[in-house]
């Protein structure tokens, strides 16, 4: 059945359609002056949960990527100085080498004795360098000097002033923007047990073991252990073992401890003393698929007294004291001293390259990330524009029809 | 011969013109709302004298039968019925519009930029912790986003406030149109009867009526019952005359002062709560604290509901500062016979003055509001005042005299107040709880680790945040006097960054570890003065605890690994102590665990920090060692301690669910209003066909209605000349 047309309905569903047509045009025309797809929360709530979140990673990443500059720009100061002791420590070998040759004269060892003092006050000068107002390798305590001497005092008297709670090197989003040479300058005591080589798996491992060890009594045994794919816990322990024995060493110096880790222990030498000189040194540089696969954490040092202040004090007292042997003697210190500076450098270099991946990273994510939320908020503007034509079109159509509806009516022919 | 032909044409002019009268003031009429259009109906005259032929009988003329309202009263029922749906879907809608409006998401100055801020603020100071520049932005960043927080709040409660404001909000106002226009409709009802009795035309009381119908259906939709006879003669609701709501007797004024004699572990309430729609939870326990104000009290009784499965609440305060407990704000609550509060003796009872009983609501009654007598009841809003804490949320029917008596409470009303009822009782606290939730998440996640920050000079930071809701969210006002009191450290060194990093995290991650391995503390027994550690970790209570301890002590001489003696005796060497905020150990000494073989270079403690603990430190197990002056302990140690988000989600995720929250019961209202004005716009239509004015038809019926008359004016013509040639033949 026809439905009957009241005049009012007319008007009322016309009028209607044009208020909706010019609704449509507004809201698109807002929409493209914004650039956005919605300009309300109402109109598309999920997008609008994606495009917190999404803008939410967005910002994480940037910041990630900012604070990773940072690191960067912070660890790169710190390789230099850390290159100018190597360089120096070269040197102070090079003084050891001479001052302990026999042709060498007393006045000849003084000269080099007085070099070594300068180069000694270099070093803690390098140790104290800043950027901006932190101090490089204070860590956390970045606005207290890292090393102090007295005027002439002997360098194994150097100061580290730091409250020992808050010696923790600097990070931001987990990223290591410092490192300390607390270490490398004054030594450090640290656990006679080892437990910083994690096997896995231990089929994997393939590579040369370099290590040194102190007994406590100065007796050192340098040697080499080559482990090969396919050994197993205790295979590895008994070639290191037998490899220390063959260097000369007696006893031993791993064994497995009860949660299947090696340890390396001084107390099992034979006629050890367990004091401050009792040491173990892997050398980190030996191979580096061995370092990789068995994850050495880092290389641990055993008694204060390897460290370079304390050779330097060591060298200047031999050197005045005319000691040729003595001076010799420490050779050995001094190629510590030169590994672990060696060590400190690659680890910064470790972690210039890890914060330069993660920035990279972060930079694809966010190529991808920006794409999603511009996928998810970003008006496409031909369609859009598409859409206003359309919508443009329709309100002239409904006008021109509510215009021409009313034009003819019967009420005209009345009369 | 005979006038009979000459009367048949009169009655035929006259029926024409009263045709035209009736097509003209439809024509007239056309624009004019609630206007019903009339059609006229003609019938055969009654016979007349044409003499002596019985065929002639059969001629009677025309007359008007009758001038009828095209009227469809199902139509009726139906658009106000939609009319009432659509009424409260607007205004829900409306509402909602300007609750996300305020919200003002997307935009590059809403909340969520000022937490991005934030974020952005408390990332680059852990990465520069030493600057003050960087801190000063921070903390301006924290200032702008409780600023922001407050600033909603604030407009979402003054827009609730103007709503139920009395006399002049929307809720009362709209109440009070609806009293004003039943009042009419009752003076316009007793016309209409009054004219019925008289047998005079009441085409225009009816079309005022219906009118004024329409327009109450907007208010509120009203039940009318029909006569015998098909036509309109009563308005009825349905109300309950009681509910399940219990007030206690005694008046707590001033909201914000400890009550008088309550205490914690004495005084406790227990109540027995059913919602009507089968589901009871109960019997629970409510403890009181000491010093609780009656806002705690009513917050602790709601918490307490919760926690015990109910949903929603049950607690609030009257008009007059009494406690009142009830079924109506419970989620899905009905009132009906089954609804009830049940109050146990408790120890509290007396001190907030409630009586231990059952009180049950009622089944819902058809009340007659308006009839043959007039109109005999009138809505009311209950007394309430936004502002002092107490919502006006229901609306009860009471007598039309000044004497108001109660009558009940209208069942879950309809219409443009419906809609207002349901925002001021239901959205827009929820609305306004989200936002303080999230607040009080930001807060209480932040404030966990804030506290845990050390100054230079070793005193522990403050609490960043303040305040219990969004309404008073604010930074610390200490910090904000005194900016160390906020440290982004956690050691006190200048350059460590590791609180303010661990807040950083909370906006990406769902907790925050305190200290890792790769931030490890060392802690370093005293040598010579004490068995202790120097060290105080501080501590957050009722958070997960992981304690390492790895390296020697030096022990009598002799070097021992931290773990040694574990397996030995029940004791550990090296022992964990919490300690609260005065110095007193919490408990006893914690022994690491034997379990894990000796010696061993590592030992882990894993558990929770117990309450009132404010540092965790480490002690020489003098039981077992008692040379403490020959000790050097100096051991790595790791303490992991978990911080969760009070949320389950991170800032990030919480934003997008408030502004998802807002947005979606944006969209939800647009689109139940859409559909609710389509379908009544479907109907008006509908009923526009039926009782419209369609003036093309009017045309048509003015031009058959003037022939009609032109015509029969015409036959008069005729028989005039008739009767002109027979009297020329007289």
């Amino acid at each position: 059945m026809v439905e009957r047309l009241s005049t009012n309905m007319v008007f009322s569903l016309l009028s209607k359609q044009v208020a909706e047509n010019q609704k449509e045009i507004i809201n698109l025309s807002k929409k493209i002056n914004e650039g956005k797809s919605f300009v309300n929360a109402y109109e598309e709530p999920v997008a609008l949960i994606g495009s917190v979140e999404t803008g939410g990673r967005i910002l994480e990443n940037n910041q990630i990527n900012r604070n990773l500059n940072y690191s960067i720009s912070e660890l790169e100061s710190a390789e230099a100085p850390l290159r100018s002791i190597k360089d120096i420590l070269d040197r102070i070998k090079e003084i050891a080498l001479r001052g302990g040759n026999g042709s060498t004269s007393a006045d000849e060892r003084i000269i080099f004795k007085n070099e070594l003092r300068t180069l000694g006050e270099t070093i803690i000068q390098l140790a104290n360098s800043k950027v901006g107002e932190k101090y490089i390798f204070s860590g956390a305590q970045s606005d207290i000097q890292t090393l102090r001497l007295n005027d002439g005092a002997p360098f194994n008297t150097a100061i580290y002033k730091h409250n020992q709670d808050n010696e923790k090197e600097r990070s931001i989003n987990n990223q290591f923007t410092s490192v300390s040479i607390k270490d490398v300058l004054l030594g450090e005591a640290k656990s006679a047990n080892l437990r910083s080589l994690v096997i896995n798996p231990v089929s994997s491992v393939n590579g040369d073991l370099i290590l040194s060890v102190n007994d406590g009594n100065n007796n050192i045994t340098n040697f080499t252990t080559s482990i090969s794919s396919g050994d197993d816990l205790t295979t590895i322990i008994s070639k290191i073992n037998s490899s220390f024995n063959t260097a000369g060493g007696s006893g031993a110096v791993v064994n497995e401890n009860p949660n299947g880790y090696l340890n390396f222990d001084t107390s099992l030498i034979t006629g050890n003393s367990a004091n401050q000189k009792a040491m173990i040194s892997i050398n980190k540089n030996s191979s580096s698929s061995l370092t990789n696969e068995l994850h050495i954490k880092q290389e641990k040092v055993f008694g204060t007294e390897m460290g370079i202040m304390n050779t330097l004090a060591n060298l200047e007292s031999v050197l005045t004291a005319n000691d040729e042997i003595g001076v010799r003697e420490l050779l050995d210190n001094i190629d510590f001293n030169l590994g672990q500076i060696n060590s400190k450098i690659s680890s910064v270099g470790l972690l210039i390259e890890q914060a330069q991946m993660y920035k990279a990273s972060t930079d694809d994510l966010n190529i991808k990330l920006e794409s999603d939320l511009s996928a998810i908020q970003d008006l496409d503007m031909i369609e859009a524009n598409v859409k206003l034509s359309n919508a443009q079109s329709a309100l002239q159509t409904s006008i021109r029809t509510s215009s021409n509806f009313f034009s003819y009516s019967l009420s005209n022919f009345l009369g | 011969m005979t006038f009979g032909g000459l009367y048949i044409s009169t009655s035929g002019m006259l029926a024409s013109q009263v045709a035209l009268d009736v097509t003209s003031n439809n024509i007239a009429n056309a624009n004019n709302e609630g206007y019903t259009r009339k059609t006229i109906s003609f019938q055969e005259g009654s016979s007349i004298n044409a003499g002596t032929s019985s065929k002639l009988r059969l001629l009677s003329g025309v007359l008007v039968d009758k001038i009828e309202r095209i009227r469809n009263n199902f139509l009726d029922q139906q658009l106000r019925q939609q009319s009432s749906s659509l009424g409260k879907d607007e205004v829900i809608a409306d509402l909602t519009i300007q609750l996300n409006n305020i919200l003002g998401e997307p935009s590059e100055t809403g909340l969520t930029a000022k937490l991005n801020d934030f974020f952005k603020a408390a990332s680059d100071l852990s990465a520069s912790p030493e600057q003050e520049t960087a801190k000063a932005v921070f903390l301006n960043s924290a200032v702008a986003l409780t600023d922001s927080f407050r600033q909603i709040d604030q407009s979402i409660y003054t827009l609730e406030n103007n709503l139920t404001i009395q006399p002049s909000g929307e809720l009362p106002a709209s109440i009070d149109l609806l009293n004003e226009k039943l009042d009419t409709l009752g003076k316009i009802h007793g016309q209409v009867l009054s004219a019925q009795n008289h047998g005079q035309s009441i085409s225009e009381l009816e079309d005022s009526r219906d009118l004024l119908m329409d327009q109450i259906s907007r208010l509120m939709n009203l039940k009318i019952i029909k006569a015998p006879d098909g036509q309109f003669s009563k308005l009825a609701l349905e109300t309950h005359p009681s509910e399940a709501l219990t007030k206690g007797t005694n008046m707590f004024t001033n909201h914000d002062s400890p009550i008088t004699g309550i205490s914690a572990g004495s005084n406790s309430i227990t109540l027995t709560i059913n919602n009507g729609s089968g589901v009871s939870t109960g019997p629970f326990t409510v403890n009181f604290e000491t010093n609780s104000t009656i806002r705690d009290v009513v917050d602790k009784i709601n918490k307490t509901f919760k926690a015990a499965g109910g949903k929603g609440a049950i607690a609030s305060l009257d008009v007059d500062s009494k406690l009142v407990i009830q079924t109506s704000m419970i989620e899905n609550a009905l009132n009906n016979s089954n609804a009830e509060v049940t109050i146990s003796s408790g120890t509290a009872n007396a001190i907030l003055g409630l009586t231990a009983g059952t009180v049950k609501g009622s089944e819902s009654v058809s009340t007659e509001i308006l009839t043959s007598q007039g109109l005999k009841y009138k809505f009311k809003l209950v007394d309430g005042d936004i502002s002092a804490g107490v919502n006006p949320n229901k609306l009860k029917l009471v007598s039309n005299d000044a004497f108001e008596t109660d009558l009940g409470f209208v069942d879950n009303p309809s219409g443009t107040i419906g809609g207002y009822l349901t925002m001021t009782n239901e959205e827009i606290p929820e609305m306004r709880n989200l936002l303080s939730d999230f607040a009080m998440n930001i807060k209480n996640s932040v404030n966990k680790l804030s506290v845990l920050g050390k100054t230079a000079n070793g005193n522990l930071g403050e609490g960043l945040f303040m305040g219990s809701q969004a309404s008073n969210f604010t930074v610390n006002s200490n910090i904000l006097a005194n900016n160390t009191l906020f440290t982004p450290s956690k050691t006190g060194a200048i350059s460590d960054g590791a609180v303010i990093s661990e807040i950083a995290d909370l906006f990406f991650g769902t907790s925050a570890i305190i200290s890792d391995g790769s931030k490890s503390e060392k802690i370093y027994l005293d040598s010579t003065t004490s068995n202790y550690s120097k060290s105080q970790i501080p501590v957050i209570p009722n958070e997960s605890i992981k304690i390492n301890i790895e390296g020697l002590i030096k022990n009598n001489g002799s070097k021992m690994n931290a773990g040694t003696n574990n397996v030995l005796s029940s004791s550990s060497l090296v022992q964990i102590e919490f300690i609260d905020s005065n110095g007193s150990v919490i408990g006893s000494a914690i022994n690491f665990p034997a379990s894990q073989g000796a010696p061993v270079d590592k030992v882990t403690y894993s558990g929770t920090i117990p309450a009132g603990s404010a540092f965790v430190r480490l002690k020489m197990n003098t039981s077992l060692d008692t040379n403490l002056g020959d000790n050097e302990g100096h051991f790595g140690i790791s303490i992991i301690q978990g911080v969760e988000n009070d949320s389950s989600n991170n800032f990030n995720n919480r934003m997008s669910e408030v502004v998802g929250n807002f947005g979606t019961r944006g969209n939800i209202a647009l689109s139940r209003q859409s559909n609710s004005q389509g379908l009544l716009t479907a109907l008006e239509t509908k009923r526009q066909s039926v009782s419209g004015v369609s003036i093309e038809e009017e045309a048509a019926n003015l031009i058959r209605y003037q022939n009609s008359f032109a015509a029969n004016a015409r036959v008069i013509n005729v028989w005039d000349s008739i009767f002109q040639a027979i009297l020329g033949m007289v």
